[in-house]
């Protein structure tokens, strides 16, 4: 046995290390991908690429592709409803027919986010390796996968030839400890972070989050806490799996069955970190003294508690942070040195791969019931996949939303991405669950607000940014 | 992939820090039927009035359109660099811009990695270097043979690059040429795997 087998070993070198398929020298190596997931925003031009270059698919077998960033939310929506979805949805279903690669269509029962679908439909495992080409791709590493988003050449070299070359990140153990107060959820937790560190703290790093609070969470709230972690700077993020994750994969329609099932259960049971394993860094945070965050800037980092008041850009540690500051408040048309709360909204979106799972509209439906919608407010609920939105209405949940005016809209990225026609116009304000709030990224000129559900959900029925504690 | 050549030019100052790639190449422009090229659109919320550069002039104020920089092939970036979204065409927009070069004290992982597939080569130097550069009248030469920038007073700095990625530009190489060459490696991997984790490949 060598030295490295004798070593402590994180749940990082448990999930990264069995899929080195070779050494490139330099610190590169060559990684398997044990599942690629394509969609219609990149994947048409990928596999056009590789027609073009006359190659194959490696392993079609390990290819799923679904229509979500360019595919209209609207009800009795076709493909054609966006520009964009006319365009590319054709390409990808004749590609993926020509390539042998599973197409869950926009007329199936599976299509959803591909963020959404992969742990839903079972395609997501502990332990595997799973990329996309979407920065997002970091969300499956709730299930104590090593996922993590890639660009459209880097899905080119994937189609062909079933690997990736990358360099092992470092590694940074992010804790999260304590019970968080009622009316504070897991994205409230990670902006809580992600502002506390800044959106840089995880360049060059896989992040694992643990802790008693990331323990108790479901794996649904582990997805939005492992969402944000490229929002930190970090392509992966990774908890490691228990029996919460188990019990949430056994009988999924892609899930290994029978002896399969416990066989990869006797290996996923070995995947956890040893306690004695060493990080390059850590953080943490007391999850009981975290409020239900907003953000005021371009950054996601750029986030305050509701009950803070938003900082003056003075108070900002150097002069280019200064001037960021000022330039961010000038897009948002917000005064610092004031609280958010009481600010009108004209728009809410209740979505995105951050926030569009079942008890992400649970915990939106539980401040709506009984409520309206203020008058002059736009409010969409985007279920995150015809899954979850089957499940929703199984629960009543839709009529919820449709009783207190909201609108309730087939799945996709909708409102999130803004390439699909459903954006914020220029200068209005939107209460987002979604994770970019970015310049422009729900729109030109559009203001976006990061928020919890439950806090988008608040914010609808007051017209104005609100605490939700107020209203439980 | 063109080969990755010595570069001597000013260099640009862009150095707000987490420039995401939402703002280098807006969606908006990556779906639809453009009027102009894609590197004209490129920062068009800083770079044009009202925020659109099919209607808004140039801003005097904004670094790119800065006629001393016209032509230059050098960005000074502050930093996380191009964090956010994977999408390619960020780099491809800098180098349509006919940027080369980028020089910070950090970049987003996945557009560090796209960088190399479009021709680009991201430095990463400590933030002393950074302000040295940038208090630099220039011009700077950028050397990936010998891994130094040069000052405009001749002093040499030299920077670390991945031997692969060094090798890849210079030789304006590909990375699936170069895994091809791997195949028998791969297959080998399969084999062994399919015996050790059998429900990865029946999904």
């Amino acid at each position: 046995m060598d030295y490295h087998a004798r070593m402590a070993r994180t749940l990082l070198d448990k999930t990264w290390d069995p899929h080195v398929v070779t050494e490139l020298g330099g610190g590169y190596q060559l990684l398997h991908v044990d599942r690629h997931l394509l969609h219609d925003l990149g994947g048409p031009a990928a596999l056009r690429a590789l027609a073009r270059r006359g190659l194959a698919v490696r392993n079609p077998e390990l290819c799923f592709a679904t229509p979500d960033h360019c595919v209209a939310s609207v009800p009795g929506r076709r493909e054609d409803s966006t520009g964009s979805g006319g365009r590319l949805i054709p390409v990808l279903r004749r590609e993926c027919a020509a390539q042998g690669i599973r197409l869950f269509d926009l007329d199936s029962r599976e299509q959803g986010i591909v963020h959404v679908i992969g742990p839903e439909l079972g395609l997501t495992l502990p332990g595997l390796s799973v990329v996309c080409g979407d920065s997002h791709t970091c969300t499956h590493g709730a299930l104590g996968a090593l996922a993590w988003g890639i660009g459209t050449s880097e899905v080119v070299h994937v189609l062909a030839t079933q690997c990736i070359i990358e360099r092992k990140p470092q590694s940074l153990l992010a804790v999260f400890d304590g019970t968080p107060p009622p009316g504070v959820h897991a994205k409230d937790l990670i902006l809580r972070l992600i502002a506390l560190h800044g959106a840089d703290l995880g360049v060059g790093c896989a992040i694992e989050y643990a802790g008693s609070a990331v323990r108790a969470m479901d794996i649904e709230a582990r997805m939005t806490l492992c969402n944000l972690s490229i929002e930190l700077g970090a392509k992966i993020g990774q908890i490691a799996p228990d029996d919460v994750t188990y019990e949430y994969l056994h009988g999924r329609p892609y899930a290994p069955r029978g002896p399969l099932w416990d066989r990869a259960l006797t290996h996923w049971r070995a995947l956890p970190g040893d306690a004695d394993a060493r990080f390059d860094r850590s953080v943490r945070v007391d999850a009981a003294t975290v409020a239900p965050q907003i953000s005021w800037g371009t950054s996601p980092a750029q986030c305050i508690g509701i009950d803070q008041a938003v900082p003056m850009p003075e108070a900002a540690a150097s002069a280019e942070a200064r001037a960021g500051a000022a330039r961010a408040l000038e897009y948002m048309g917000i005064t610092p040195g004031q609280p958010l709360a009481g600010v009108p909204v004209d728009y809410v979106f209740i979505g995105s791969c951050s926030n569009s799972r079942l008890s992400d509209l649970e915990a939106a439906a539980a401040v709506i019931r009984g409520r309206r919608v203020a008058t002059g407010v736009s409010a969409w609920v985007v279920p995150g996949s015809q899954g979850v939105k089957r499940a929703a209405q199984e629960r009543g949940l839709h009529r919820v939303f449709l009783e207190a005016g909201f609108e309730w809209r087939e799945p996709g990225c909708s409102r999130c991405v803004a390439t699909n026609e459903e954006y914020i116009p220029p200068g209005k304000r939107c209460i987002s669950t979604s994770n970019r709030n970015f310049v422009g990224r729900q729109g030109p000129g559009a203001r976006t607000h990061l928020a919890s559900p439950a806090m988008a959900a608040a914010a609808a029925v007051t017209g104005t940014i609100t605490d939700v504690r107020e209203l439980l | 992939m063109e080969r990755f050549e010595q570069i001597r030019s000013l260099a640009v100052p862009l150095l707000a820090a987490n420039v995401d790639t939402d703002i280098i190449t807006p969606m908006q422009r990556l779906t639809g039927a453009n009027a102009r090229p894609l590197a004209d659109y490129a920062f068009e919320a800083w770079r044009y009035d009202d925020g659109n550069a099919d209607s808004g002039a140039p801003r005097p104020d904004f670094p790119l359109n800065d006629p001393r920089y016209s032509g230059a092939r050098i960005l000074l970036t502050g930093e996380n660099f191009g964090c956010g979204s994977s999408r390619e065409s960020a780099p491809q927009a800098l180098h349509d811009l006919g940027l080369r070069c980028l020089i910070g004290t950090s970049f987003g992982d996945i557009f560090f990695n796209n960088c190399f597939q479009r021709g680009i080569l991201p430095i990463v130097v400590d933030a002393g270097t950074l302000d040295r550069l940038v208090a630099d009248p220039g011009p700077l030469t950028v050397d990936l043979a010998t891994t130094t920038v040069r000052t405009s007073d001749g002093a040499a700095i030299r920077f670390a690059v991945n031997p692969l990625r060094r090798e890849s530009l210079l030789e304006g190489l590909d990375d699936i040429a170069l895994t091809g060459k791997r195949e028998a490696l791969i297959a080998a991997f399969q084999d062994r795997d399919r015996t050790d984790r059998p429900w990865v490949y029946a999904p």
